[in-house]
């Protein structure tokens, strides 16, 4: 029965091994094989190395290796919640509930989910293994790092599969479940970061003491088993680790297949449908600041826009890139440009941010309507929709940002309304640009996945392109901005002080003429994506 | 020439070397339901994409209610289009996508609001049109769906599977609801595979096989040409057409 069991479980794992394989493309394979690749040599050289200082009569660094087990094996339970989510909901439970028993799905879901961690773990696991095996010449120690890596990799499987099975469950048998579940998902971080910068010392000092001692300690003493003489390994500790393990990976099996039975064939709580109508047709605030200058198809795509993002904060999520993209790049490189005003770093962060969320994805945005959309409205009234979509909150946005920071600093009125109007123009440049390049994606990448505050699929784009397209963007945006990077620079402004011209004035005209340039690429990006939107065809 | 609806001229689609469409010329009246039929991958929905400017022909060119298919801005005006999968979006209302193709295709206010409300009320969608259309079932979206595409009461109306998914009652109230649309002069582009549905309704028919024009006629033409005899159904008459799929010359049924 078992090995029946086993046997579907494989074939469900293999459809969905194929299915993954085509999802994602050629490119991003190779990419992450290269990845994977390097990093597993730079580990096996670091194990080599570690081999030699021991075979030399070093001692073992048993508190590193047990705090990088513990984080291997946290990303290893991550990693496999999030497959889990990718992978349970593409399960037919229809199809595969009426020809064969729920425990060989659940299986394999599990299988599936072990190999594709598996994948990346393989060759840096090898490489640790034959580096530290070479460089202590025992050849057993790369048996049982592989082991010890094969067995914490399928114990952490199990336990990643089973929280996002429960966190499924909750989310199907309460009502508000899924709300609560989603909230978690996208702002659980920020208590656990805040927790993080206030309670540093104590957190640092308890976790490494924690994971410096058992029971990750037990995963080094298994791993170093093969050469359990030479490194000090504890051989108990480490049979003790395989056995939790093992019982581990098996006692997982059961609670897959138990939850996911319970998921399947259980009935969701009875959740009543989100109702309450959105008057899409009266005139709003819009129409009271602008009258019927702006054309109404215009602003019913923007106001479409803004009540999809208010019941599903999909650009939201987006706005989470511009912080990476300001953190990793705009503010080191604003430092290292010796003193590029903070605030014009902040205020430019904020024009990206708000840009990026209403303008950003329009196909994967759009994607169910979007035969609709190409046979009602013309390219001018999407991506003029879009832009006022996001120019009309950066217009309360940044001023509510920079106003009062204005009014407490020492700069000009004249200053301040060059930020405003800095940011405001940035955001614009920022949406059109971001429509210009999403416009240019066809319909064919996109694939249904998981959505947050609803049950509907969002369609996204799988690899790695997005991420360059959004990179794209941000520096676009950002390069379109140099005057004002540049005229409020201090070397700048004080150069052109010993000239003769003001301060506040260099300042608010490099603003100014930044603004100015944006407002130049908003142009020529609209016109780009209201070309692309005209000649998109379903190939 | 300019008095047709639609109107193709050796129309054709390629996928590298794969024919979708082959060569299709098309001539239907205002206020004609053509049933447009054929066997899956036919080229059904291709044709239709093309008509709708979704799709760029290889070759060949067309006309819908007078203007060019080679001119999206000119010819969306005058269309509606309902494609296999109905393009709404689970986020919003039913009433809320209603108003939203309202806006965009900026219809009078009072005017598109009570249309709507008069077309909600006979597709019995009154009561779930302030619900979420993620929890709407197949046959509710496909009845937002055709009353999107017919809200602006265009000159040509494209429906794929308009029938798909709805009960019978349902289904009824489609087939007279495309019945009301052809008397007030909208020439109705019909694909489907409910061969009594076009037999009851369809003024011509066209059936496509392998991406070629295969016949054309009349219910009781086409009946007539796949020598069923008139008493034959629509069901022989499109079998044994399609059976005969070495027809070299697209031709009349009579």
């Amino acid at each position: 029965m078992w090995r029946s069991w086993l046997r579907g479980g494989a074939e469900i794992a293999r459809g969905e091994w194929v299915l993954h394989r085509r999802e994602r493309g050629g490119v991003a394979r190779r990419g992450l094989a290269f990845a994977v690749f390097v990093v597993g040599a730079a580990l096996g050289w670091g194990a080599y190395g570690i081999g030699r200082e021991v075979a030399g009569g070093e001692s073992v660094p048993f508190g590193v290796l047990g705090i990088a087990a513990a984080a291997t094996m946290a990303w290893v339970a991550w990693r496999s919640s999030r497959l889990t989510r990718d992978s349970f909901e593409g399960l037919n439970p229809e199809f595969l509930l009426t020809t064969v028993p729920a425990r060989i799905p659940a299986l394999g879901l599990l299988v599936v989910v072990y190999a594709r961690v598996a994948t990346v773990l393989a060759v840096p696991t090898v490489a640790i293994g034959v580096g530290g095996a070479v460089g202590l010449r025992t050849p057993a120690l790369a048996l049982t790092v592989v082991l010890a890596v094969a067995a914490a990799t399928a114990a952490a499987v199990g336990v990643g599969v089973s929280v996002r099975l429960v966190a499924s469950l909750a989310a199907s048998r309460l009502s508000r479940g899924r709300t609560y579940r989603d909230l978690v998902v996208l702002f659980g971080w920020v208590p656990l970061v805040v927790g993080w910068f206030l309670l540093i010392e104590t957190v640092e000092r308890v976790s490494i003491a924690w994971l410096a001692a058992a029971p990750t300690r037990g995963v080094a003493d298994l791993a170093l088993l093969g050469a359990a003489g030479r490194t000090g390994a504890d051989p108990a500790s480490g049979l003790a680790a395989l056995a939790v393990f093992a019982s581990g990976a098996a006692l997982s099996v059961g609670t897959t297949t138990f939850l996911a039975r319970r998921i399947w064939e259980g009935e969701p709580a009875g959740r009543a449908p989100k109702t309450g109508s959105h008057p899409l047709l009266e005139p709003g605030w819009v129409e009271r600041l602008t009258g019927e200058r702006i054309p109404r198809p215009v602003r019913t795509v923007a106001r479409k826009r803004w009540l999809v993002e208010r019941r599903t904060a999909r650009g939201l999520l987006y706005a989470g890139q511009v912080v990476g993209f300001s953190g990793i790049v705009l503010f080191p490189a604003g430092i290292l440009a010796g003193g590029v005003p903070l605030f014009v770093l902040v205020v430019h962060s904020l024009g990206l941010a708000v840009g990026i969320v209403f303008g950003s994805d329009p196909i994967g945005i759009e994607y169910r309507g979007l035969q609709m959309m190409l046979t009602t409205v013309g390219g001018r009234a999407f991506v003029g929709g879009f832009l006022l979509a996001a120019l009309a909150p950066a217009a309360v946005i940044v001023p509510a940002v920079v106003l009062p920071l204005g009014a407490v600093s020492t700069a000009t009125a004249g200053e301040t309304l060059s930020f405003v109007l800095f940011g405001i123009a940035v955001c614009g440049s920022t949406a059109t640009l971001a429509l210009a390049v999403g416009l240019g994606v066809e319909r064919s990448a996109f694939v249904p996945h998981p959505g947050f505050f609803t049950d509907a699929p969002w369609y996204i784009e799988i690899g790695w392109e997005q991420f360059g397209r959004l990179g794209v963007v941000l520096v676009a945006a950002t390069l379109s901005a140099l005057p004002a990077f540049v005229g409020t620079h201090p070397v700048v402004y004080e150069y052109l002080a010993g000239a003769g011209l003001s301060v506040p004035a260099t300042r608010s005209v490099s603003l100014l003429l930044g603004a100015l340039v944006a407002v130049g690429v908003t142009r020529l990006a609209s016109e780009i994506a209201i070309d692309r939107y005209e000649g998109y065809s379903f190939e | 020439m300019a008095d047709l609806a639609i109107e193709t001229d050796a129309l054709t689609k390629r996928y590298g070397n794969e024919y979708a469409v082959r060569e299709l010329d098309l001539e239907i009246d205002p206020g004609t339901v053509y049933g447009f039929l054929g066997p899956n991958g036919a080229g059904k929905t291709t044709t239709m994409r093309m008509l709708t400017t979704l799709t760029k022909p290889t070759s060949g060119s067309a006309r819908v209610a007078g203007h060019s298919i080679a001119e999206r801005d000119a010819v969306t005006p005058h269309i509606g289009y309902l494609p296999e999968e109905p393009p709404i979006y689970d986020e919003l209302t039913g009433r809320e996508q209603l108003e939203y193709v309202a806006g965009l295709r900026d219809l009078p206010r009072e005017e598109s609001g009570a249309r709507i409300e008069r077309l909600l009320e006979r597709f019995d969608l009154t009561g779930d049109a302030d619900k979420r259309i993620e929890a709407y079932s197949k046959g509710m979206r496909q009845k937002v769906g055709v009353i999107q595409a017919v809200l602006h009461e265009p000159a040509v109306a494209f429906l794929d599977e308009p029938t798909s998914g709805l009960d019978p009652r349902a289904a009824r109230t489609m087939r007279e609801t495309i019945a009301d649309l052809a008397d007030r002069e909208m020439t109705i582009f019909l694909s489907t595979h409910i061969l009594p549905v076009v037999d009851e309704l369809g003024d011509r028919i066209g059936v496509l096989h392998d991406g070629r024009l295969v016949a054309e006629g009349t219910p009781t033409e086409l009946k007539r040409r796949a020598e069923t005899g008139e008493e034959g159904s629509l069901e022989d008459a499109f079998l044994a057409v399609t059976d005969e799929g070495e027809y070299a010359e697209p031709e009349e049924a009579v």
